[in-house]
């Protein structure tokens, strides 16, 4: 039985806890809405700069710079040999491909070796970085591949494959990328330009990441867009326009990025050196490298820049079964939760900038703590609702709330996408996105928060590993 | 008795629920506002496309009869001008096809276009730009009036090189580059903002491209203040093969700014300056480690083999950079070079023997 001056007391606290929640909703929702116009106003500054612009400068220029393009690979026997083939076709005039084998216990080398008639080199890599140890590098007998420089090293995950790549690469500016991404054959043409064109020095540079999933690749190339016929991947299309096209654009606009992709971002070699290159003790090693390097400038009181372009640059295959999003999404957030916790000392310290006052505060409210505070905000209405303290009414008005302005942000993104680079042409297209916007709140939302709520608990109780992540492949042209 | 959360306020209540209702209508009317825009919008862009590929076809079918036609430029002038040029987007897209096919075009054709650009009144359009208030506009008037060659704006076009924004810097000083044939670079002499990377491939591009220019000695502009100047007159001095200008560039091996040392390091290998090895080698010392790689790469390759016993003294120092780059180095300077390298690779017991191995391989 619950006393009266029990029931007073969970009624204080449920009306306080409401009061915050609706608080942080109407804070978190005052971001989504600030960080779009910001972006709107990046993008628009950003087409309007680009109608200027010849590429076609840069790849006949001896003033560009060179580039050291580095892929990690590890069991890729599947694809690894058109993979690199698109990347040694790509439009740039200097550049090399360092494809670095982390210990595969497949044939991926045996078929590198064999496509590109690869060689042993006696090539003693330069170990600014400390790594796994090196079993050989390859280089090819065929000038035709010139460019291609292949590494055997022990297993040592992506972290330290990466490092290696590092180490061995010639030039000053290095792009990393997941080697089963596939690039627009003008991506090293634009991601340079930010280098070449800021007064203030650029450290990095990413570009926007596009779904690959029922998309159509030929020989490592993408020959058409479509729309992922799948649920899963569908709605992630969605989630990386209001990820990359409203989000990191809004960032960069005011040099508070933290993150550049994985998947695929340039950097200043000699920055990464000194900052120690990538962190082999976290699953975040992405969004850790940069905070690392651009918290050693603050400190150094050396002004950087980390720039970002809306370009469609890279295409990856997204999860399609809710086990394998089930898994990225919980090493996603251990991974900006370890990277946190590592630069905890520049939160809220303004001696970090815009980097400590805002970027970083925000992350920690609406990245990290959004989806438990969301989960034990559930949980408690749910006891609530048993015990009959729930106010049904205002339950469902605040749920409508959520729901409709979660549609419009899709529905913003959708036209982010169409006043920018409209990669789906189709009206079709269109629809089925928009109609994806209306499903994602109910059916793949609580999935996501889920995912981020285990790999909350799986960080407390020390879980390290990355969670095999099984490819389908992408859809090949037939002939 | 069961309760709910907002009995205690329950004015509260009201007020919330309301305020979030009339929220949600808010949002649900933007959404729907939104999608308007997305369907109008692709409606709109399709409407633009058809009008400017029918606009395209007829200036081009126009042009074609212009320029090989017997019909007289008078005639021809006049209709062009009240067909193509009273409309704002239709001028627009005139402008750019004109602009296109004239950069495509050399001797009396492009003169011929030049005429018409400037008769038909499109000419002061372009100008006109240069008054506008957005610096996007003005640069496209810059970049109209370049690209047709219209020279008697480059004083106006001059006002420009020092404008805060980058990409309309850019324009004016390209265009002024192709304008002022006679004296393409003069406007270094006015110019106060940094000359960034991007801005300096631009001008070296159009350098490159255009076949007019009398290409003046770089070297005057090595003693400027701004840095990014003296780098970019370094770099155009190497692509030009300015060996005149070898003086000024040994002068500024003493440059208090390393950037404006390693360049003056990188013209001089790829100038195969061959006096300047002792200076090098008695600035080495003293230098960063990035500056010390140029070194050890101008060196070979512009020295002789007197320069070996400066490598094989690197190959003492601790950076492991340093000694793969003074094995390189020895590996460059003739076969006495390679052979001491070599000499290391073959004895098992050498600390060096691996590097020594990397060098001669990097070599092959």
């Amino acid at each position: 039985m619950i006393t009266e001056s029990m029931g007073q007391f969970i009624s204080y606290t449920a009306v306080f806890f409401n009061h915050l929640i609706l608080v942080y909703a109407i804070g978190i929702s005052a971001s989504y809405v600030l960080l779009a116009a910001m972006s709107a106003r990046a993008m628009k500054q950003y087409k309007a700069r680009n109608s200027f612009v010849d590429y076609r400068t840069i790849l006949a220029s001896k003033f560009s710079p060179s580039v050291s393009l580095i892929a990690p690979a590890y069991n890729e026997s599947m694809t690894i040999v058109d993979n690199v083939r698109s990347l040694l076709a790509l439009h740039y005039n200097s550049y090399e491909v360092i494809i670095v084998n982390d210990g595969s216990k497949d044939n991926t080398l045996a078929l590198l070796i064999e496509a590109y008639e690869l060689e042993k080199i006696d090539l003693l890599p330069d170990n600014q970085i400390k790594t796994k140890p090196v079993r050989g590098i390859y280089k090819a007998k065929n000038p035709a591949y010139h460019k291609l420089v292949v590494v055997d090293k022990e297993n040592g995950g992506k972290a330290d494959a990466l490092n290696v790549g590092i180490n061995v690469s010639e030039n000053k500016l290095i792009a990393c990328i997941d080697v089963d991404c596939v690039l627009e054959s003008d991506s090293l043409l634009k991601l340079v330009k930010p280098f070449m064109e800021e007064k203030t020095p650029v450290i990095a540079t990413g570009g926007v990441i596009r779904i690959a999933n029922s998309c159509v690749i030929e020989d490592g190339r993408l020959v058409k867009v479509d729309v992922p016929e799948k649920f899963i991947p569908r709605v992630q299309v969605l989630e990386y326009f209001r990820a990359f096209l409203m989000g990191r654009m809004a960032w960069a606009h005011v040099n508070g990025l933290l993150l550049i992709s994985g998947a695929f971002g340039m950097f200043d070699k000699a920055t990464v050196v000194k900052a120690g290159g990538y962190n082999h003790n976290t699953v975040g090693e992405d969004m850790e490298l940069l905070v690392r390097m651009r918290r050693m400038l603050y400190e150094e009181k050396k002004p950087c820049k980390v720039a970002f372009i809306p370009d469609p640059l890279c295409w990856t295959e997204a999860p399609q079964t809710w086990d394998i999003l089930n898994k990225q999404r919980n090493r996603w957030t251990r991974g900006t939760a370890e990277t946190l916790l590592l630069h905890r000392k520049m939160i809220l310290n303004k001696r970090y900038g815009i980097l400590g006052l805002v970027s970083l505060p925000m992350w920690v409210l609406f990245e990290w703590l959004a989806p438990l505070i969301e989960f034990f905000g559930l949980l408690f209405f749910c006891i609530l609702a048993i015990l009959g303290y729930a106010n049904w009414l205002y339950f469902f008005s605040f749920l409508g709330l959520v729901y409709s302005f979660a549609i419009m942000v899709s529905v913003f993104a959708i036209l982010f996408e169409e006043r920018s680079y409209q990669q789906y042409k189709r009206p079709k297209h269109m629809l089925k996105l928009v109609f994806t916007a209306l499903l994602e709140p109910f059916v793949y939302h609580p999935v996501t928060v889920w995912a981020a709520v285990k790999g909350n608990y799986d960080l407390l109780t020390g879980k390290k590993s990355w969670g095999e992540m099984t490819r389908a492949g992408f859809t090949q042209k037939k002939n | 008795m069961e309760q709910n959360i907002l009995d205690l306020f329950p004015a509260a209540s009201t007020d919330l629920i309301r305020f979030n209702l009339y929220l949600s209508i808010g949002f649900v009317g933007v959404t729907l506002g939104i999608f308007s825009i997305i369907l109008f919008s692709r409606w709109r862009d399709g409407v633009r496309y058809a009008r400017r590929r029918k606009v395209e076809q007829d200036i081009q079918g126009f042009l074609t009869s212009y320029l090989f036609d017997d019909q007289t430029d008078k005639e021809a002038i006049l209709v062009f001008t009240e067909q193509f040029t009273q409309k704002r987007v239709q001028r627009h897209i005139v402008l750019e096809n004109l602009v296109s096919l004239h950069k495509n075009l050399i001797g009396e054709s492009a003169d011929k276009l030049r005429n018409l650009y400037c008769q038909s009144g499109l000419e002061s359009y372009s100008r006109q730009k240069l008054y506008a208030s957005s610096w996007h506009e003005i640069a496209q008037g810059i970049n109209e009036l370049a690209n047709m060659g219209v020279r008697k704006y480059s004083e106006l076009i001059r006002a420009f090189i020092n404008h805060p924004h980058p990409t309309l810097r850019s324009e004016a000083q390209v265009a002024l580059l192709k304008l002022e044939t006679n004296a393409p670079f003069s406007f270094l002499d006015d110019l106060r903002e940094p000359l960034l990377d991007w801005q300096q491939l631009q001008l070296a591009r159009a350098t490159s491209k255009s076949k007019f220019l009398s290409i003046p000695n770089f070297e005057r502009w090595l003693g400027k203040s701004e840095e990014s100047i003296v780098i970019f007159c370094l770099r155009m001095i190497a692509s030009y093969g300015q060996h005149s200008a070898a003086d000024g560039i040994l002068s500024l091996l003493q440059h208090p700014a390393a950037k404006i040392r390693e360049e003056a390091i990188i013209t001089l290998r790829q100038l195969n300056t061959h006096e300047a090895v002792p200076s090098l080698i008695n600035m080495f010392t003293n230098e960063s480690t990035d500056i010390q790689l140029e070194i050890l790469k101008a060196v070979p390759a512009i020295g002789d083999q007197q320069s070996i016993p400066f490598f094989e003294q690197v190959l003492g120092f601790e950076n492991r950079r340093l000694q793969l780059a003074a094995a390189r180095a020895l590996c460059q300077s003739g076969q006495e070079g390679q052979n001491k390298v070599l000499a290391i690779k073959n004895d098992p017991e050498h600390a060096l023997q691996q590097l020594a191995a990397t060098a001669l391989s990097y070599k092959a």
